[in-house]
């Protein structure tokens, strides 16, 4: 690789600079002068990287493929999407959903499920969970519950005390509780996951017929979790080991997708 | 689910806290996802990608479900806010179909807007197919105006699903983890009232399920560090002594 010329380093304009390493002074030992522009866009740049996390579902990794049709579900919808043959390229993204974006990816949560098709009729985005339920059943308690899920005003702490403060005064959490107390709360790596419509949502034919449906999508391989019926040895701190997992595998991965409930 | 089966269904099917049984509905394959590309810029490609419930495809409608029906707003607007108005020019969420719309300016746009920018014209700008896509995927309804919960009915309780998942889903073991997970969450620092409600809620999803987690709970609840065993690790220890 030694012998490989590198390219000459240039300011974001283009313009090759002077040096990677050292500023703009008055004499070596001297102070840094204003003209120094490249150093300018270096700090103003770095200041600008981050941009704000995404509320809920700040953490997760993705990768790019594709979604072959296999069978013939015309009868049910006309989306040029699900057409029988139909390959369309897309990109998968999966996340948990309390956690901010450095957090670890072991906490008992939700993932989630999103997957954006680039169709010939423009983007589709399915952006589901890997249960096929929910805490709340009216968008006015979102926000309530993704707080009672984050952190506390005072000491910015995560609190089960708040968690079960709002599950046992929404009993329509109840199913989705279960579902997250139990195997699924930890799913093993995002390969191992199934993926939910959730909602319903409706699909219509090219005669017009409207039907009611929900989409599933299953890891060829059976999806797995953490079980925990021995004491498990979580590190107090892991960092992002499911990502690194979806990234050395999902080359090879192969998840058959959108089994939808229909009839 | 045939569209008029969602009027008489013994519970509401657009209620998201419900799944539709598959004895009553099987599912239907349709077809297979393969992800075989890393990106090789997570900030371009990951984090700036923007999914939202409310890109809906011909064919493809929402339902009266509340929680989708608010979820169509809430996703394009944090996009505006988390990325820039013109979040839909990036790589990684714009089409790879033509788009012919009537959006213009705004930050950083840089793709080229070009006259007419209004319609309808009479200067060969973009016109809806009408013929082609004009009926929106929908259903009729009416009503007063309200803000309740949704009509009751028969099976719409809170608690009967669950109740049916803990006792004929779940096997022995899995049952036995599931009180274990909720035990040891219980014992991280919840308030007495708070567990007294947690025990009725778990009885109201299953008697045995609620009694075991109670019974869980009041074993360890006074040691001091009831989940030692679960997530004992030389750092949580060492915390621990100090503390
Ligand atoms: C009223 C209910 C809901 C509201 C208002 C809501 C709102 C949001 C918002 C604002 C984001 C961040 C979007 C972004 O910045 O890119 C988000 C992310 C997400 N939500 Fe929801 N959400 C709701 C319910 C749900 C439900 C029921 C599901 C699953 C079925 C879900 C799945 C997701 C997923 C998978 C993401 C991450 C998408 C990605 O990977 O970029 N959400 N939600």
């Amino acid at each position: 690789m030694t012998d490989v010329q590198p390219q000459p380093t240039t300011t974001d304009s283009g313009i090759p600079v002077e040096s990677d390493e050292h500023s703009l002074t008055i004499g070596a030992d001297g102070p840094i002068v204003l003209q120094d522009h490249y150093l300018i866009e270096q700090m103003a740049q770095f200041n600008r990287e981050r941009i704000p996390e995404r509320q809920p579902h700040a953490k997760g990794s993705g990768a790019f493929g594709r979604f072959k049709v296999t069978a013939d579900v015309s009868r049910y919808t006309k989306a040029a999407v699900f057409q029988p043959g139909t390959d369309t390229e897309l990109v998968a993204r999966f996340s948990t959903v309390a956690g901010e974006r450095g957090s670890p990816d072991t906490w008992r949560d939700p993932r989630g499920f999103a997957v954006k098709f680039y169709t010939t009729e423009g983007v589709y985005d399915m952006v589901g969970n890997n249960t096929p339920v929910f805490f709340v059943k009216d968008p006015m308690k979102f926000q309530h519950f993704i707080r009672s899920q984050k952190r506390r005003a005072d000491n910015n702490l995560r609190d089960h005390d708040m968690q079960w403060d709002f599950w046992t005064l929404s009993p329509e959490s109840a199913h989705q509780v279960t579902w997250l107390m139990g195997d699924r709360g930890i799913p093993r790596t995002w390969r191992h996951m199934n993926g939910y419509s959730s909602h319903t949502y409706m699909w219509v034919n090219a005669s017009g017929e409207r039907f009611w449906v929900n989409t599933t999508s299953r890891p060829t391989r059976a999806s797995s979790s953490s079980p925990r019926t021995k004491p498990t040895r979580w590190p107090l701190w892991t960092p992002t080991t499911t990502p690194g997992t979806c990234s050395r595998r999902s080359t090879a991965a192969t998840i058959p997708v959108g089994r939808c409930t229909s009839r | 689910m045939p569209f008029d089966d969602a009027k008489t269904y013994r519970f509401n099917p657009f209620d998201l806290t419900k799944v539709w049984p598959h004895g009553d509905y099987p599912l239907i394959e349709v077809g297979r996802m393969t992800l075989d590309r890393n990106p090789t810029d997570h900030h371009t490609e990951i984090e700036q990608a923007a999914f939202e419930p409310n890109n809906l495809v011909p064919g493809i409608g929402p339902s009266p479900d509340r929680m989708l029906l608010g979820r169509l707003f809430a996703y394009a607007d944090a996009h505006r806010y988390r990325i820039g108005a013109n979040y839909k020019q990036l790589p990684v969420n714009a089409s790879t179909s033509p788009v012919h719309s009537y959006s213009k300016d705004g930050a950083m746009r840089y793709t080229k807007v070009s006259d007419p920018v209004y319609a309808p014209n009479s200067k060969g700008g973009p016109r809806a197919d009408t013929e082609r896509y004009g009926s929106p995927a929908g259903w009729h309804t009416d009503g007063e105006i309200t803000r309740t919960a949704y009509t009751q009915r028969a099976d719409d309780d809170d608690w009967g699903q669950p109740g049916t998942m803990v006792r004929e889903v779940l096997d022995d073991e899995a049952r036995e983890r599931l009180v274990q997970n909720i035990v040891g969450h219980l014992l991280n620092a919840v308030s007495e009232p708070v567990l007294r409600r947690a025990f009725e809620y778990w009885r109201n999803v299953d008697k045995d399920l609620g009694d075991a987690i109670e019974s869980g709970v009041r074993a360890k609840q006074d040691e001091k560090d009831p989940k030692a065993e679960q997530q004992s690790n030389p750092a949580r220890t060492s915390m621990q002594r100090k503390a």
